[in-house]
């Protein structure tokens, strides 16, 4: 334990270094403005893979496979139909709800569209490759983003 | 935004009076767990001052310091459960914010940051003539005997003052000493300080 005079000493050095070398005043709103920015950040979720099948239906040029994500409640299917090298996604999002769909290969944006108010979406005319599919609800600062999935 | 609290708060940990420093921070800590998010910005606020001198003794530059402190923020955020015991949390941030003082002091090769830190005391000490006549006597003498200090009491001394209960373990690292000799040496540093109080008296 301290003396009391030791402690007296840390108290008056104290008050010195606050004064001789104080904090910035804008530091603490600085750090607010880092943690807000990464809250915002981090407001997604990943839409894991619950299945990836493929059906017998509607074959032409191969039957069209079919992925479900999910992280509960939301549900995302994916049909994926490919014809001579081009592919085809529909999506459907369920609950519904109105909000922009967008795929993205490494991380950058290569197609976006809109999703009815029925949740309905559709991607036409892909190039083979690996396809994230990131969904925005419109009124929602969150998102959503399945894991990568191949297209081929 | 900044309120009468925010000035209330924004000393070092007050011993006596009041709940300690360490119990206000445990308190918004558990509130920010249980959901309420407005009360990390409590915590920030309530420990940002004591954290900022805590980085300042290491010699980093004002901008390095900013950092640290920000990263240290961002490293609570990120391991919120890490930290099991409400009561540690003040401990948790003083320690990270030492530990990455300590990685940059050493990422950057400084040996002895005293040259840096003379020339931005330099900087730093543009004052307004008011606040420089206002400035008491006794304050003078104490800085002069400071800076007349060793570096590694001046660090010592300054993460003692605003650490509640600093971890003897990392320090010893830092201060390349055994963890036995902390104590010791706090006493040689103060003893060396009011040593140099008497003779700048003298003078």
């Amino acid at each position: 334990m301290m003396s009391r005079d030791d402690q007296e000493l840390f108290g008056a050095l104290r008050e010195l270094w606050q004064e001789r070398d104080p904090m910035p005043p804008g530091l603490v709103d600085d750090v607010l403005v880092a943690l807000g920015t990464r809250r915002l950040a981090e407001e997604y979720r990943e839409l894991l893979l619950v299945s990836d099948e493929r059906t017998l239906a509607g074959a032409r040029g191969g039957a069209p496979r079919v992925l479900e994500f999910g992280v509960d409640p939301v549900t995302l299917l994916l049909r994926i139909e490919s014809d001579a090298g081009t592919h085809r996604i529909d999506g459907w999002l369920a609950p519904p709800r109105s909000g922009r769909a967008s795929l993205e290969t490494a991380g950058h944006e290569v197609a976006a569209t809109d999703i009815s108010p029925e949740g309905r979406f559709e991607f036409a005319g892909l190039a083979p490759g690996g396809y994230r599919l990131v969904i925005r609800p419109d009124g929602s600062e969150g998102y959503s983003v399945t894991g990568e999935f191949e297209v081929r | 935004m900044s309120d009468g609290e925010t000035v209330r708060d924004s000393g070092p940990p007050d011993r006596g009076e009041a709940a300690p420093l360490w119990a206000r921070a445990a308190e918004l800590f558990d509130a920010w767990r249980g959901g309420r998010a407005d009360a990390m910005d409590g915590l920030v606020r309530l420990v940002t001052p004591a954290l900022w001198h805590v980085v300042r003794a290491y010699g980093l530059g004002r901008d390095e310091a900013e950092d640290v402190i920000q990263t240290t923020w961002l490293a609570l955020v990120r391991t919120g459960e890490g930290v099991h015991d409400a009561r540690t949390v003040l401990a948790w941030l003083s320690t990270t914010a030492r530990r990455e003082s300590w990685r940059v002091v050493k990422a950057t090769g400084r040996q002895s940051p005293t040259d840096d830190e003379a020339l931005e005391r330099l900087g730093d000490s543009v004052e307004s003539a008011e606040s420089a006549a206002e400035r008491n006597v006794e304050g003078d003498r104490l800085w002069r005997a400071v800076e007349s200090l060793s570096e590694r009491c001046r660090r010592l001394l300054r993460v003692i003052a605003f650490s509640d209960r600093p971890d003897y373990v990392q320090l010893s690292t830092e201060l390349q000493m055994p963890i036995g000799s902390i104590g010791p040496t706090r006493g040689r540093c103060l003893d060396k300080l009011r040593e140099l109080l008497t003779t700048g008296e003298a003078r």
